[in-house]
């Protein structure tokens, strides 16, 4: 682990701190309704296929499924702009096919990622507060 | 009501552009003025192209993302006694052609006798629309909101939105950079013979595929521009233009704003394209000219995919043989679009769609004010006579047709 990282870090809200708190114990969670058992992502707080309030926080296997893919060569954001080019990927779950989410893949040389590949998630620990999702093909 | 009681009851009073001795053409790099003064500019030119005073104005559309001025701001600055009507949208492309249908409502219902539309920011020089959701967290290096999960993986800016549709889209239907470049080049031609238009010199495939990556599959020349800029529409009943100045253009239907569909390719064309035919009363075969939203390249491509001219996939084919030419039987994006144009959020689009119905596309034709055209493709991009056009927002988020009477 580098000695700062210099990257966005998340700054969690009432919503969100049980999937960022999720992440530090290396378990991947999202929101299922406990009403319909639609799953949801990011959080929210209302289910969007039939409205219910209630939900639970369910352990996902962390396999995905890559979805799309690109990789930036000019970023806005500056910390990012020693790193180019970098990718940035949406992956599905297999255990939730409806949630699409936004996350790296690392560990494979960008022009080796290609849509369907099979992956699973990685938990990096970027500080001693703070784990990321991040992915890498299985 | 029924959609169809609304179909040309409305109509284009005037257009125009905020347009200055510095900026004849409008589009800037850097007005030096506020976007106050640009929205005056625009709406005085449409006003005067309506042939009415622009204290007759009493109601206002206009969309923003906190990089304009309150819609209300504009019609005091031009001293208009009473304010009927003002709607402020919160929100970007997806209004393109929304804010128009907005105005034309407030028209039809009574509530407004001359209702303005405009879109007016110093895109470039000030609030850049490429720096979108940049979600720094103030300086404390923590993002929260929707950027906790976005931002935190290098994600920021129009460009690397889109371009997991582009990357998804070309790999499942096999469209490749290269017909990216062909779309540019048919476009490009188009802005050649616009004044207006930023980008002008003829593109070949090369200089497209030289073009450095933005992000990947973007090149440069995929994306559309960042400009300072102002574009005024004046909406009022269509019994009151046939009095006006101007050949009358009516508001046929249109409809809109915005959905997400679970698959990140599919526009709201698929959805909208069907029923706005059914209100407008027309057929696909009707229109004449399609002005779509051309944020960047595939994004039009699928447009024209889902409006249903093509199946998914096959635009790369389709704007061959020029049939999206100027003489082609679907002319698209007749001014060079916002990537050769310039960037006015996409209501540049719809003020040339409203030029080309007129007859009065402004190109290099020596008297082209007065709906004079030679038809000679080296200095003209006037349409030949087209009688229906549709416009867009970004991926279909909404859509108005266009009518001549």
């Amino acid at each position: 682990m580098p000695d700062k990282y210099k990257y966005l870090l998340p700054l969690p809200d009432f919503e969100t701190k049980e999937w960022w708190g999720a992440l530090r114990r290396y378990e991947l969670v999202f929101q299922r309704c406990t009403r319909c058992q639609t799953f949801r992502h990011p959080p929210q707080g209302t289910c969007p296929r039939c409205y219910s309030e209630d939900h639970e926080w369910i352990k996902v296997s962390g396999r995905g499924i890559l979805y799309s893919y690109i990789t930036v060569w000019q970023p806005v954001l500056p910390q990012w702009r020693g790193d180019v080019p970098y990718n940035i990927v949406q992956v599905t779950l297999e255990d939730a096919p409806n949630i699409k989410i936004i996350g790296n893949v690392i560990g494979v040389d960008n022009s080796r990622l290609t849509i369907n590949m099979p992956l699973v998630a990685v938990f990096d620990d970027v500080t001693p507060e703070d784990t990321i999702l991040r992915w890498q093909p299985r | 009501m029924p959609e169809r009681d609304f179909r040309g009851k409305t109509a284009i009073a005037g257009i125009g552009y905020g347009r200055s001795p510095q900026a004849p053409g409008a589009f800037t790099t850097n007005s030096g003025v506020s976007v106050l003064t640009l929205a005056v500019r625009a709406t005085k030119e449409a006003c005067e192209d309506a042939g009415i005073d622009p204290k007759e104005l009493d109601g206002v559309v206009s969309f923003q993302l906190n990089d304009s001025v309150p819609p209300s701001s504009v019609l005091t600055a031009l001293g208009c006694p009473k304010i009927n009507y003002s709607s402020d949208l919160n929100g970007g492309g997806e209004y393109a052609s929304f804010a128009i249908v907005q105005a034309a409502q407030a028209v039809y219902h009574g509530i407004s006798n001359y209702c303005l539309v405009y879109r007016a920011m110093n895109g470039r020089s000030g609030v850049r629309m490429g720096q979108l959701g940049e979600g720094t967290g103030a300086g404390t290096g923590r993002v929260g909101g929707a950027g906790q999960f976005t931002s935190i993986y290098g994600l920021a800016g129009p460009p690397s939105f889109f371009a997991f549709q582009a990357q998804r889209y070309m790999a499942l239907y096999k469209v490749t950079s290269l017909d990216f470049a062909n779309f540019c080049i048919n476009r490009r031609t188009n802005a050649t013979n616009n004044p207006r238009a930023a980008m002008r010199q003829p593109l070949t495939i090369e200089e497209h595929q030289s073009s450095r990556m933005i992000v990947h599959p973007y090149h440069l020349l995929d994306c559309c521009l960042e400009t300072d800029v102002a574009c005024a529409m004046v909406i009022t009943t269509t019994e009151r233009v046939r009095h006006l100045k101007k050949k009358t253009v009516t508001i046929s239907a249109g409809m809109g704003a915005s959905s997400f569909a679970d698959e990140i390719i599919d526009t709201g064309l698929i959805h909208i394209g069907p029923r706005i035919l059914k209100a407008a009363g027309i057929k696909l075969k009707d229109i004449d000219i399609f002005e779509p939203y051309d944020n960047f390249t595939d994004c039009p491509m699928r447009l024209i995919e889902d409006m249903g001219w093509c199946k998914r996939g096959q635009a790369k084919d389709f704007i061959k043989d020029g049939r999206t030419s100027l003489d082609g039987e679907l002319p698209i994006l007749t001014q060079g679009g916002l990537t050769n144009e310039g960037y006015c959020h996409g209501l540049n689009n719809a003020l040339e769609a409203v030029q080309q119905l007129r007859g009065e596309a402004e190109d290099l034709c020596p008297d082209w004010r007065n709906g004079s055209h030679t038809y000679d493709r080296n200095i003209c991009r006037q349409v030949r006579n087209p009688e229906i056009a549709l416009h867009c927002g970004v991926t279909g988020g909404s859509a108005i047709i266009f009518r001549r009477e």
